[in-house]
């Protein structure tokens, strides 16, 4: 079993997909089966991590588990797990079109 | 990134750390998985008297309707900005596409702000109550790649960004 501490590797702003990405990479280098990512001290995670996290999680051969998810992680992944519907913020089939 | 943030002040006049975060990380995030960029900037400035600050996002790529040629799908340029705000993306998998939707989302009902975005041929502005304006643009204006501006007012309320991100309308409140 080995523990990494996400912040370390990566930052305490969890942003990018392709940091995500990253992080996986490093994290299959380790030759122990089992890992715990542990999340103290993480201060924000975009949907974009989150989504990219739990896909290389997916993934991954190695039994990967969380320990210290900090509320706003938890909520995050949450959401990511339980999709609903997208906004349908424009329907260019009622809005006027103008030319610049 | 974390120069970035210093420079809002971790969003504390903007809606709070996490929903000046969460915009910044997606609209950044969209750059690098999309764009397939050169040079890319990320612009800010506040405006004190008046109250507000703009963050401009831009980046000399493929442009969102190029992103979809890309992938085969040809649609004209208005209708190509159209989609990605509706959560169509332009890679596989049907739990990607929230980032912009929830991003304008966000910054429009949740911070009461504006923003608009440029790719291409077109543009589509959304002011505070989140309508749309869509604009075609002539040849001379067209944008050799994509611009998206988010102008927030100055606020000290800490906004709960999850009803926004979640993707569910009914559950927003304002």
């Amino acid at each position: 079993m080995k523990e990494i501490s996400i912040t370390r590797v990566v930052s305490i702003d969890l942003a990018l997909r392709n940091t995500a990405n990253a992080f996986f990479n490093e994290l299959e280098r380790y030759k122990e089966k089992n890992i715990t990512v542990n999340f103290k001290g993480v201060k924000s995670i975009s949907r974009s991590f989150a989504h990219q996290y739990l896909e290389n999680k997916k993934n991954s051969e190695k039994i990967i588990s969380e320990t210290n998810i900090p509320d706003n992680v938890e909520k995050m992944f949450q959401v990511v797990e339980n999709p609903t519907r997208k906004y349908q913020l424009v329907d260019l089939q009622t809005v006027c079109i103008q030319t610049l | 990134m974390q120069h970035l943030y210093k420079l809002g002040d971790n969003g504390a006049k903007f809606g709070g750390e996490a929903a000046f975060k969460y915009i910044l990380n997606e609209l950044v995030d969209n750059i690098y998985e999309h764009s397939k960029f050169t040079e890319a900037f990320v612009m800010a400035q506040t405006y004190p008297k008046i109250k507000f600050i703009e963050i401009c996002f831009f980046d000399n790529g493929i442009t969102i309707p190029g992103s979809f040629n890309k992938t085969g799908k040809r649609v004209d340029d208005t209708t190509a900005i159209a989609e990605a705000i509706n959560g169509e993306s332009t890679k596989p998998g049907t739990e990607r596409g929230y980032g912009l939707g929830s991003s304008i989302q966000l910054a429009t009902k949740g911070l009461n702000g504006q923003v608009l975005i440029v790719s291409a041929g077109a543009a589509i502005q959304f002011n505070e109550c989140q309508t749309p304006t869509v604009f075609d643009l002539t040849e001379q204006k067209r944008l050799n790649g994509t611009l998206v501006s988010v102008k927030i007012p100055f606020t000290d309320e800490q906004v709960d960004i999850y009803p926004y991100v979640e993707g569910r309308p009914s559950k927003v409140l304002k």
